[in-house]
């Protein structure tokens, strides 16, 4: 005769409940980025849950486009922490990108770790954009990178300026610059990653209508 | 046969959540904090709950379950009052009153919302019997909260001047008068009967005068703490703040369907200063199913504590006092909770997404800031073609929904919500996006609802979203980041 699992010996109906949604959780995480662009994907094959990428992408030149495809395809839970100043999010665009925006929350930090501990210290989301924020130190990336590991997250960590190879991150498996070019089409400058290169895409595929 | 169906469920379909509810139980109400910590004793039998300070709580419920209000909410009231129960769900509880009376009058039983275009005819249709149904109860309530200038005598006279009016006009109900403002009913019948008239017709969720008389929680369990010694380390009193709400979890007998939305934590300093704050929780919290870390209470104790410390700092700074001040003693005491049936605290809340809201919302309740939620609106107009949703709210499949979702994929991630007038930029440096118009049939000058909207470049490269109205001026609406 088959034996019940160890966590459903406990009587208490409660706890049977609370150890088969771990069970259930533990089934269902969804892992790697995808975006459907096929020179995203295999720029971003190697990022795997538990990793942090970091992102530099000025004011002005559009690169968040770049970030937000891995947001639009059957997305966990995820969280955009946010500090512009005096600027919102304007959601309407963010829907018309086809970003799910059930799965997408949005959170306003200037200091995300120090006034948002809670969220990193629980796995309720598997993507955390950390979108410029005003105060994060080198402390807050260790401890950002050791709370994904231990959760099995991606961190996006978006920087308000061009990477440099000069200052490097030891905490990130890849760094990237991205924009907007005049001529429309957008650039991605990898920094540190499997493969140092630039590689660029054209804007159609970015801009395609959301069926 | 599905066809019927199909249009009973478009009658009954309905915008908004419903910021009040009355409920009738058929017997003498001994528990009346069914849907809301916040309740009103109308009567004997019949209660009125505010929902609206739960909404985002009772949205989440409802989308978790997949299944309608109606469907959230009549087991919920079932499990607390047997099946005879009536509940009226409107915008104002003067307006659940008078529906309720009529469905008691009626003999029926279930839940009704008064936002559906079914209900809202029926209640358009009521007669005067009705709308006086229930006066000399709120007459009794107006005496009760001694209202300024209330008096029952003059009140009842006005109601036989108005009945005298009636059956010499015949108007059948009190929506077939013809416009006459709330000035002129005033001045005819008096004030009173004024707002009675303002409230049925009514559309927002604001009292405007209506007696409402909130029940203290009967029981409001209460933890002091007794210190030999004084404390000033977050650590210690975190430590003991755990005791404690194991204690209070202890004083509501381990209940799991006791949930709570307020706590106060009264705190004696070391000056014997006696400071009185607020745990609050967004979404109903149950001590039970936290403990025994009890993290999300904690969570918003260290965040007051914080603050406390914060302010007295800047206060004391002047004076050689310790760097936090200790804390001589503390109590606390639950002051709004109410009790969930297990139907709603399912553990098998996710939907087939593998979303958990359970757990989005147990988080929520441990931030200091709130997680938003969007969700897009039908109009073209930037602003207003998105809104804030409650959180977890799940939005269903609109058939007309593409015009909507697509119209903004060439604006920008982030806007600027109030806006600055820019100088007039040099030909070249933009390039036209769209013109949009807010609603100009309700505009008083049509033509000034027009904008242009352009993609501004500076020299460096940086785009801008400005538009130009049609006074010929710049503002900068946005930035592509």
């Amino acid at each position: 005769m088959a034996s019940i699992p160890a966590q459903f010996a406990d009587p208490d109906l409660n706890r049977q409940l609370v150890s088969a949604r771990q069970l259930k959780s533990s089934n269902g995480s969804m892992s790697g980025l995808y975006s459907g662009i096929d020179t995203l994907d295999e720029l971003f094959a190697a990022v795997k849950p538990g990793d942090l990428v970091e992102w530099g992408i000025p004011p002005g030149l559009n690169g968040r486009l770049i970030p937000l495809q891995f947001l639009k395809q059957n997305i966990p839970a995820s969280v955009w922490i946010y500090h512009h100043h005096g600027l919102a999010v304007f959601a309407s665009s963010w829907i018309s990108h086809g970003v799910d925006l059930q799965r997408l929350f949005f959170a306003c930090s200037a200091n995300p770790v120090a006034e948002l501990r809670p969220l990193f210290l629980e796995d309720t989301f598997k993507r955390i954009i950390i979108d410029s924020p005003k105060k994060f130190s080198a402390g807050d990336l260790a401890f950002v990178c050791r709370q994904a590991r231990k959760q099995q997250q991606i961190v996006f960590l978006i920087r308000h300026y061009f990477l440099s190879p000069k200052q490097g991150n030891a905490y990130a498996s890849l760094r990237i610059n991205t924009w907007q070019e005049k001529q429309g089409r957008f650039s991605m400058q990898v920094i540190k990653g499997s493969q140092s290169r630039k590689v660029a895409i054209a804007e159609e595929l970015l801009f395609s209508e959301r069926s | 046969m599905s066809e019927a169906k199909l249009n009973i469920i478009q009658l009954d379909e309905f915008d908004g959540f419903p910021a009040y509810v009355a409920i009738y139980a058929g017997q003498a109400v001994n528990n009346p904090f069914v849907l809301s910590p916040v309740a009103m004793q109308w009567s004997e039998q019949i209660v009125l709950n505010r929902v609206q300070d739960c909404e985002a709580f009772w949205i989440t419920q409802k989308n978790k379950m997949q299944c309608d209000y109606h469907a959230l909410f009549a087991p919920v009231l079932a499990h607390h009052y047997g099946e005879d129960f009536i509940a009226v769900f409107a915008c104002h509880p003067w307006q659940c009153l008078l529906y309720l009376a009529y469905l008691i009058d009626q003999k029926l039983s279930g839940v009704y919302f008064l936002q559906s275009r079914l209900h809202q005819n029926i209640y358009r249709s009521l007669d005067w019997q009705t709308w006086f149904a229930n006066q000399e109860m709120l007459a009794a309530h107006f005496e009760f909260v001694q209202a300024k200038g209330f008096r029952a005598d003059r009140f009842r006279s006005r109601q036989a001047q108005l009945t005298r009016f009636i059956n010499r006009t015949g108007f059948s109900g009190p929506f077939q008068l013809p416009g006459m403002s709330y000035q002129v009913f005033s001045r005819r019948f008096g004030t009173w009967l004024a707002s009675v008239r303002r409230w049925t017709m009514q559309q927002s969720s604001e009292l405007r005068g209506f007696p409402w008389i909130s029940v203290d929680q009967p029981l409001r369990p209460l933890v002091v703490r007794d210190l030999e010694y004084p404390v000033n380390q977050w650590q210690v009193v975190e430590l003991l703040l755990r005791e404690d709400l194991q204690r209070l979890c202890e004083l509501f007998m381990q209940d799991e369907q006791e949930h709570i939305n307020r706590m106060v934590w009264l705190i004696r300093l070391f000056n014997h200063q006696l400071v009185e704050v607020e745990l609050s929780f967004r979404h109903p919290y149950s001590l039970y199913r936290d403990q025994p870390g009890f993290k999300t209470a904690l969570y918003q104790a260290r965040y007051i504590y914080d603050d406390l410390m914060r302010d007295l700092q800047a206060r004391d700074s002047d004076l050689d006092l310790p760097e936090t001040m200790p804390l001589l003693d503390w109590q606390i005491e639950v002051c709004e909770s109410f009790s969930l049936p297990p139907v709603i605290w399912d553990l098998f809340g996710h939907d087939a997404a593998e979303i958990a809201h359970e757990d989005i919302l147990n988080l929520q309740n441990k931030l200091p800031v709130t997680l938003d939620s969007y969700c897009y609106t039908r109009s073209f107009f930037p602003e207003q073609c998105f809104s804030v949703s409650p959180l977890c709210e799940k939005t269903d499949d609109d058939p007309g929904q593409l015009q909507w979702i697509s119209q903004s994929l060439h604006r920008p991630l982030f806007y600027y919500q109030s806006v600055d007038e820019i100088e007039v930029p040099v030909a070249g440096q933009f390039t036209f996006l769209e013109r949009c118009a807010n609603d100009w049939w309700e505009a008083d000058d049509t033509l000034a609802t027009n904008r242009d909207y352009y993609i501004l470049k500076n020299p460096r490269g940086a785009a801008s979203w400005v538009y130009r109205d049609f006074n010929g001026r710049w503002f900068k609406q946005g930035e592509y980041c």
